[in-house]
């Protein structure tokens, strides 16, 4: 979906129904604890000329209705999660990732024979 | 400012998209306007979690599968299923989660509850919250009771979702994640569960785990039941499976035939004569004796194994009182007269 400016025609209203609009007093709050599902970015209101309802959109990926919202102390643990199993899931398939694994530092005899010596 | 593989190399096993098999597709309505509904496909569609490496990411996944994939390699990142494959009865409102719930063979329990017209949440990782929420948890429910009614008063219910975390191995050298896969069909949701428990048990059979194994993601056509409108009818559904690939799939079906098929052997067949009973031996105790050359030794220890019966209970002829052996030794049958004089004649001697 292209940005999406702050304002939407009347025209549009027809196609947001009370179920994908949300009232002015729920959109705050909704803003304040979600996040977008897929970029994890904040979420901004849309006013429908002529209409009390909101719509609440994340600016790149469109209607929370249709994109769906994360809670963002959710994301954040699944961000804290995802850190967590990194070295977990390197170590689970070897053969896909083992070259992100961490090695110890040589020792002097190991450096000396890679520098021929 | 960034140093490029140092302080931009997220260490976290992100997810780096979705597998999807349905999409969005756009109807008019009887007034003229349009609306979206979803539609089943007969491939996988993938979506890109937008991040580092994510255009690289999508242009692997098209030159490796194309734009229509009906089969994807798949690995999993951990040994367990339950870490990998999760499947719930959800229900959303406004985009945002306001129900999930398990299914035990006990019945159905709450993970998560919001209410829907309130947003309290009165249930969070399956416990009540606060006292409103302990008097809701405590209620019994079904999962086809409607959660809520929308803005036109239809009822909206729960809904299973399955959640299947793969690494997609064409991609792996570009980031560390995985893709999600989320079914929402029962028919699917049940496939995976059943197939992905089997190779497990297999797996766990030769001491390995899922971790391990090479998986196909395939949809295959198939002709499903289908309730519409209350009436039964077939039609052709690309239902979604696991499969195994690779050398560890070939060995493990050829494992599977194996078992299941009886063992053949290559040799002549031949007449097998009847085998030639073999002398039954006498007890330990009885040949120690017999070899000591004391024969009368020899005869005792077979007379007292001898077993008689004593109000309705088998008992040795030795674990009779003197006066049993007495009676014994007078009454029943020749032999077992026989064998209570030999312990009788033993217990006077060993008393002088």
């Amino acid at each position: 979906m292209d940005e999406l400016t702050n304002e939407l025609p009347h025209e549009l209203a027809k196609f947001y129904d009370e179920d994908n609009t949300f009232t002015q007093d729920e959109a705050p709050r909704v803003i304040n604890k979600y996040c977008c599902p897929i970029c994890w970015g904040t979420l901004s209101e849309i006013y429908i000329q002529g209409e009390s309802r909101v719509i609440i959109a994340c600016t790149l990926h469109g209607n929370v209705c249709d994109i769906g919202r994360i809670m963002k102390s959710s994301a954040a643990i699944q961000m804290e999660r995802a850190h967590f199993q990194y070295h977990v899931v390197i170590r689970n398939l070897p053969d896909l990732w083992g070259q992100f694994r961490e090695h110890l530092p040589k020792t002097r005899a190991e450096n000396m024979r890679e520098l021929g010596f | 400012m960034p140093i490029s593989g140092l302080t931009n190399t997220p260490k976290a096993f992100m997810e780096l998209g979705r597998i999807k098999k349905g999409e969005m597709k756009e109807f008019k309505r009887q007034d003229g306007s349009t609306g979206t509904k979803p539609v089943d496909l007969d491939y996988f569609r993938f979506t890109f979690r937008e991040g580092q490496n994510s255009s690289e990411i999508e242009k692997g996944i098209r030159l490796s599968y194309g734009n229509r994939p009906t089969e994807l390699n798949v690995r999993f990142a951990y040994h367990n299923v339950q870490e990998v494959w999760d499947a719930n009865y959800e229900c959303y409102k406004q985009g945002g989660l306001i129900a999930k719930a398990g299914v035990r063979d006990t019945g159905p329990y709450w993970i998560f509850y919001r209410h829907p017209e309130t947003s309290e949440v009165l249930v969070r990782d399956g416990s009540p919250v606060g006292p409103e929420g302990r008097d809701f948890f405590e209620r019994p429910f079904d999962v086809t009771t409607p959660i809520y009614k929308n803005a036109k008063g239809e009822p909206v219910c729960m809904e299973p979702v399955g959640r299947l975390q793969v690494v997609i191995p064409e991609v792996a050298h570009l980031a560390v994640g995985y893709f999600t896969f989320q079914p929402g069909s029962p028919r699917d949701i049940r496939n995976i569960s059943a197939e992905l428990g089997a190779y497990d048990a297999i797996a766990r059979q030769y001491g390995k785990t899922i971790a391990g194994i090479p998986f196909k993601l395939i949809r295959r056509k198939e002709e499903v039941t289908v309730n519409i409108n209350g009436k039964l009818s077939k039609k052709d559904s690309w239902v979604v499976h696991i499969e195994v690939g690779g050398e560890w799939g070939r060995q493990a079906i050829e494992a599977i035939e194996r078992l299941a098929l009886p063992e053949y052997i290559d040799a002549v067949a031949e007449d097998v004569t009847e085998p030639v009973e073999a002398e039954e031996l006498p007890p330990m105790e009885v040949a120690l004796a017999l070899a000591s050359g004391n024969e009368q030794e020899a005869d005792y220890e077979t007379a007292r194994k001898f077993v008689v019966m004593v109000r309705g209970k088998e008992k040795f002829l030795d674990e009779l009182t003197d006066e049993q052996l007495v009676y014994a030794s007078t009454h029943g049958k020749p032999e077992q007269q026989a064998a209570a004089k030999v312990v009788l004649d033993h217990r006077s001697q060993e008393a002088k």
